[in-house]
């Protein structure tokens, strides 16, 4: 039955969110601009709700030369720990090859643009094609519901740790890719968990 | 950097994971699930059929246990699901959401892994699982036993006042199809009248139905509170030899429970038992009621959840045997020249005997008898003790039975016995003389045993007399040794065993009879010291109970152990145990070391 399944899917319907399986996948980067800053670490952490898959758990560093600036003063990795790092292609497959590894993954960031601005560049720079699933996003997700309930999101803050202090979630050691993964793959949950527990939500009410 | 430093950080912070090596945290570290639990996902989180270590990292969770009592509150840091890990049984308890959270879980395997790589972290959980078994069989399951009164209080209160004529009160009892009714004044109980007391005290004597009910009434009333335990009735049913028993609530009357409804619960042969030796009018006749007792007792066991109740039977069966004793003497040889006590030491006086258990007891005398007066006594004693033994209770080896002279005194000759040995003990004395701080009337005048009852409390604070009891108690050896190993002695058939009276419940009962001394409590039994003692603050809560549970999980051990043995003896072969009993008789053991060791330190000072 499962091509009905796939069937369904195509035709826009959902399944529950619950029966999704989600990559929440966090950079480290040496700027904000995809165009010429470059990524340092990439980081992933499936998650099949409620069970953050902390053992299959991904983290790359990346062994390059980029400018790190000023840039080290806050991920905390030095020349030293890109050089024992590994090439990016090798994360990018194992992130291509994870994200195909079931149907029904998506990909979960914490501010998804600038994430995937970077994603974009390095696909496309080492020749592959750049087809990323489905997108949630747990910043715009919070900022909706922000609105929703007549707040003004610069007052309330929107960064990871704002987000998760709203769902009594505790302030993370940041600005390193799997600790950040982490804590958004469990600001996700929270929020999923809180504030649909009183009816049934599809996958469309993630992605809307 | 394929670490998770917050992860490590915060196991790093949770005992017993601060006690693994590198390596072992690492591996950990690569085990570990993470979950988010709520009301939705707690199916998913805990399974029912897959058992696994859980560590919390937020939130806050309720862990009750099948029978819907509270086991533990857990917070972040706490850790639950490794008796199931531990025993391969199947999950009995069930987690109450109060506050969503994350929790951290390590499968079978790698905990099994780290358990056999580690002997702290084991040693850790075995502890843990013991403490968690004795607070679980603390709140175990409920039987009849433990129903309340008020659970089978069915009918309303039917109440006349004392004023009220005999042929009203009559009239009421047939409108309401009753046996008895309560004489209530003013919300205060006055009296109960019973269809026999109308028959035995009013129509048998001619007597004028006007006269008023309280003329004719029983008072004062034996009462329960509405929240006793059923057994409680029963037991006051037996020992009192009543049918009826008025239940109250903030001392105000709410209704009757009688021998009736007891048996309408099915479970009531005690009582009939205990109404038949009542009746019995020869030795011969109680001889063979006592025959029946062990066959009474291991129906009763496989009924009640609780065994230990056993023992409150056997209690009862006794004390009815001897008061049934006494009466008969007293029938054949007339009323006692003078006020005089029946006492029973030991385990009698404790209500903790066993199958097995022998007769101690002795006489207190109003005053110093003459010789015609003390051939009565003797007689007394010689009948009474003599009949015990033919009822089952064994003659006592050491002597202490009222049958031998010494220990037939009057109350100024027994207050200067207990002088002698709290003043000068002698460490051999004091092994002997324990028994008798343990003491209960049996039987006779209550206001001479409260004169001399009350002398001993007095003499018993006695600092050094304390401190050398606390001393003789600390040599004894709680069967526990290093890397929490048992020690066992050999028995004849070279088996290895473990004597559960000697090195475990005797030493509790040491522990309670020496703070209940010092604090002056003249309750007798063990569990009623140890609550009394806590109570009133003379032990500290977590302490007390965990003696309590500590004792009741031995004494259970025994009459399970008792009521399936041909020889009922107190040996237990640790190899025998499945691993749960053997754990928490470790357990069991380890918190009275404990505790001998703060008594040594709260009373040694100055021994010998």
């Amino acid at each position: 039955m499962q091509w009905l399944q796939r069937w369904f899917a195509a035709r826009g319907k959902s399944k529950p969110w619950q029966e999704y399986r989600y990559l929440a996948i966090d950079l480290e980067l040496t700027g904000l601009d995809a165009g010429k800053d470059e990524i340092l670490s990439l980081a992933w952490v499936p998650v099949e709700p409620p069970t953050i898959m902390l053992t299959q758990r991904q983290s790359f560093v990346i062994n390059t030369a980029a400018t790190l600036g000023q840039s080290p003063a806050i991920h905390g990795l030095t020349r030293q720990h890109l050089q024992q790092g590994s090439d990016l292609i090798e994360g990018l497959c194992k992130l291509e090859e994870d994200s195909a590894a079931s149907e029904d993954t998506l990909w979960l960031f914490h501010h998804a643009p600038l994430d995937m601005a970077f994603l974009r560049q390095a696909y496309q720079q080492r020749g592959r094609t750049f087809a990323p699933p489905a997108v949630v996003d747990t910043l715009a997700l919070e900022l909706k519901t922000l609105k929703r309930r007549g707040k003004a999101a610069e007052m309330e803050g929107l960064s990871l740790d704002k987000c998760r202090a709203r769902y009594e979630l505790p302030a993370h050691p940041g600005h390193n890719a799997l600790e950040d993964a982490i804590a958004t793959a469990e600001l996700f949950l929270a929020y999923c968990y809180r504030n649909f527990h009183d009816q049934p939500h599809y996958l469309s009410s993630l992605l809307r | 950097m394929d670490n998770v430093d917050s992860t490590r950080a915060f196991l790093s912070g949770c005992t017993p994971f601060d006690r693994l090596t590198e390596d072992q945290l690492q591996y950990c570290l690569q085990h570990l699930q993470l979950h988010y639990l709520c009301e939705e996902s707690l199916e998913q989180v805990v399974p029912k059929d897959r058992p696994q270590l859980y560590l919390i990292k937020k939130g806050v969770f309720d862990l009750v246990g099948a029978q819907r009592q509270l086991i533990e509150r857990l917070e972040p840091g706490d850790l639950f699901g490794y008796p199931s890990l531990m025993t391969r049984r199947p999950i009995t308890n069930r987690l109450k959401v109060i506050n969503d959270g994350l929790l951290y879980s390590l499968a079978q395997t790698p905990f099994d892994y780290l358990c056999q790589h580690n002997a702290q972290f084991s040693d850790y959980f075995a502890r843990a699982l013991g403490d968690r078994l004795l607070t679980e069989s603390r709140s175990q399951e409920h039987d009849w036993t433990q129903l309340s009164v008020a659970d089978i209080l069915a009918r309303q209160l039917i109440a006349v006042q004392g004023t009220c004529s005999v042929g009203d009160a009559a009239h009421i009892m047939t409108e309401n199809k009753v046996s008895c009714v309560l004489v209530v004044d003013d919300d205060r109980l006055q009296g109960i009248i019973t269809d026999r007391d109308i028959r035995s005290r009013v129509v048998a004597r001619r007597q004028s139905y006007e006269q008023p009910v309280r003329d004719f009434m029983t008072t004062p009333v034996i009462n329960l509170d509405w929240q006793a335990p059923l057994f409680d009735a029963m037991q006051a049913m037996t020992s009192e030899n009543v049918h009826h028993i008025a239940v109250v609530r903030d001392s105000r009357p709410v209704g009757v429970i009688t021998a009736t409804d007891l048996m309408r619960q099915q479970r009531s042969e005690p009582l009939f038992l205990v109404s038949q030796i009542r009746k019995a009018t020869t030795v011969e006749q109680l001889e063979a009621i006592a025959r029946l007792v062990p066959e009474h007792l291991h129906q009763f066991a496989h009924r009640v959840v609780d065994v230990r109740l056993v023992g409150d039977l056997l209690a009862s069966f006794t004390d009815a045997f001897n008061e049934r004793l006494i009466a008969l003497y007293q029938h054949q040889h007339g009323e006692a020249p003078f006020p005089y006590v029946w006492l029973t030491f030991g385990s009698q006086a404790r209500r903790d005997q066993t199958l097995s258990s022998d007769q101690d007891n002795g006489l207190l005398l109003a005053q110093y008898p003459d010789q015609q007066q003390d051939a009565w006594f003797a007689g007394l004693a010689d009948f009474v003790c003599d009949g015990l033994a033919r009822c089952g209770l064994k003659l006592c080896g050491g002597n202490i039975m009222a049958s031998n002279p010494a220990l037939r005194l009057s109350e100024q000759a027994w207050v200067q016995k207990f002088k002698g040995w709290i003043l000068e003990p002698d460490q051999d004395a004091l092994m002997r003389t324990n028994i008798f701080f343990d003491h209960r009337a049996l039987y006779g005048d209550t206001a001479l045993f409260e004169r001399f009852d009350k002398a001993v409390t007095e003499l018993a604070t006695n600092q050094i007399f304390l401190a050398n009891l606390a001393a003789s108690s600390a040599t004894l050896a709680v069967p526990i040794g290093l890397f929490n190993r048992f020690r066992t002695q050999k028995r004849e058939d070279e088996q290895e065993v473990i004597d559960i009276k000697k090195s475990g419940i005797a030493i509790i009962n040491d522990i309670a009879r020496i703070h209940s001394l010092a604090a002056k409590v003249r309750d007798c039994s063990t569990p009623a010291r140890l609550q009394r003692l806590i109570d009133i603050g003379a032990l500290n809560t977590g302490d007390g109970t965990d003696l309590l549970a500590a004792w009741r999980f031995l004494v259970q051990m025994r009459w399970s152990h008792q009521l399936n043995q041909a020889v009922p003896d107190n040996l237990i072969v640790p190899d025998n145990l499945d691993s749960l009993a053997r754990r928490q008789l470790k357990a069991a053991f380890r918190l009275i070391k404990d505790a001998q060791d703060g008594l040594a330190l709260t009373f040694s000072r100055g021994a010998f």
